[in-house]
């Protein structure tokens, strides 16, 4: 099977993989433009298609950790505005960038666990091999970032009731 | 029927799971890759190559800077091994000569390896050449001067040198100046501001001026600690450094002194412990 046909049966996975680790839609379709490059140069490397999916989810993970490293040294160094700062912008409300924005409060490793249990729906298993940990650890893992979540959702929410209008992220 | 959540963050959640795709938008995604693949390809393998030619290079180049510079000379052998030589090319010979064109003789030993100096003197009507090498051996560079001298010199002229070993020992006064000096030491001893005020008490313990002192430490990745310590001052000479080190009060492993005497950089290291294996290149 070539490169397309892979990706085309967990294309849904991966976008919403992507916009979830990335905290917008739009910024996670330009993390899977640039993961995909990356993808389609290494597929020749890659031994077993039926790891694909998760092969791909990896170099979804770690082109996310790239990019977040040159925004932090651009932010560092003045050449970009923090993108992670809410505006008060007024669009049309909808929990799921809620949710996406509060997962992206989340430290990386239970951000990808939830990621990977609830919007991919993957088992415990599948969460743990992944995230090369125990089905144990990854239990714990889910069940921290879930109390995260709802922490990170609820002070979202108090911010855009205290500016009386939605909270959006820039860009 | 799946009962509908009143969480929040669950209904979130299960809309990120279930959000659908606008039409084509694997068919935009794919075209956007393609063409930024082959915009960015050459351009990325010649950037690529680019910096890995530099970085092989740039290594290349500081181990050859930094390996000899660094370990050629032992410790409490000598400071430099300089000497002096003294070419006298006389006029005349066995036949009748002509002083040699002095420019074109001392454009003959300028690339002699380890030449630090040379001046030629004009001395009773023979040119007396006296030249100053650093890390060479008198008997690897005589032949060197005198095939230099063969196509400028008269070939029956007779040349004559003489040589004079300068040696400058380790400590004393031969190091004058200490202007940059480097302590490692090992994973005991106190925190960097700690350490950082007691050198600084021991330096002027001394009466000696301390221009700079640094304190960093690295943490290796398997539990060890290297600190290092850079030290600049003026007037100091080993002795001295020694017993600042002392008043320091802190476990030495190794020093390495970068002094600056005339014009040159040179680098001593020592080891308190006297063992040399401790520390490895």
């Amino acid at each position: 099977m070539d490169f397309e046909q892979l990706l085309k049966a967990c294309y849904n996975d991966v976008v919403r993989y992507s916009r979830a680790m990335a905290g917008s839609a739009v910024d996670g379709d330009d993390l899977l433009q640039d993961a995909l490059i990356r993808a389609w140069k290494g597929f020749p490397r890659l031994n077993d298609p039926d790891r694909f999916k998760f092969w791909l989810l990896k170099i979804i993970k770690n082109t996310h950790f790239s990019r977040s490293r040159l925004q932090w040294a651009k932010r560092m160094f003045g050449l970009e505005a923090a993108g992670d700062l809410p505006s008060t912008d007024v669009l049309p409300y909808e929990e799921k960038e809620l949710v996406r924005m509060a997962l992206k409060r989340l430290p990386e490793a239970q951000r990808e666990a939830l990621i990977l249990f609830e919007v991919l729906n993957m088992s415990i298993a599948e969460v743990a091999m992944q995230q090369k940990i125990t089905n144990s650890a990854a239990k714990s893992r889910l069940a921290r970032g879930r109390i995260k979540l709802r922490e990170a959702y609820q002070a979202l929410s108090n911010m855009e009731a205290r500016h009386g209008a939605r909270v959006v992220q820039p860009g | 029927m799946e009962q509908e959540s009143y969480n929040p963050v669950d209904r979130g959640l299960k809309q990120l799971a279930d959000e659908e795709l606008k039409p084509f938008h694997y068919e935009r995604m794919m075209a956007g890759v393609r063409s930024k693949n082959e915009r960015i390809s050459p351009i990325m393998n010649i950037t690529r190559k680019t910096a890995l030619i530099s970085v092989a290079f740039a290594v290349i180049v500081l181990a050859m800077v930094l390996i000899p510079a660094t370990y050629s000379m032992k410790v409490g052998d000598l400071v430099t091994a300089e000497f002096a030589v003294d070419v006298n090319i006389p006029k005349g010979g066995a036949s009748p000569a002509v002083m040699p064109d002095l420019d074109n003789v001392m454009k003959a030993v300028e690339g002699i390896e380890g030449v630090v100096n040379r001046n030629l003197n004009i001395n009773n009507g023979n040119a007396e050449l006296v030249m100053t090498f650093v890390d060479r051996d008198i008997k690897d560079v005589e032949p060197e001067i005198r095939a230099a001298l063969a196509g400028v010199v008269d070939k029956n002229a007779t040349i004559s040198l003489r040589s004079e070993e300068i040696t400058k020992p380790v400590g004393g006064n031969a190091l004058a100046a200490v202007t940059n000096g480097r302590v490692c030491i090992g994973v005991e001893g106190p925190t960097d501001e700690e350490l950082e005020n007691t050198l600084r008490a021991a330096f002027a313990s001394q009466g000696l001026q301390l221009t700079e002192v640094d304190v960093k430490t690295e943490h290796m990745g398997d539990g060890e600690i290297r600190r290092e310590i850079r030290i600049g001052a003026v007037g100091a000479d080993e002795g001295a450094l020694e017993d600042c080190e002392g008043a320091a009060g802190v476990a030495l492993e190794a020093i390495e002194i970068n002094m600056d005497q005339d014009g040159q950089v040179r680098i001593i290291k020592k080891y308190i412990d006297g063992d040399d294996e401790k520390i490895s290149p």
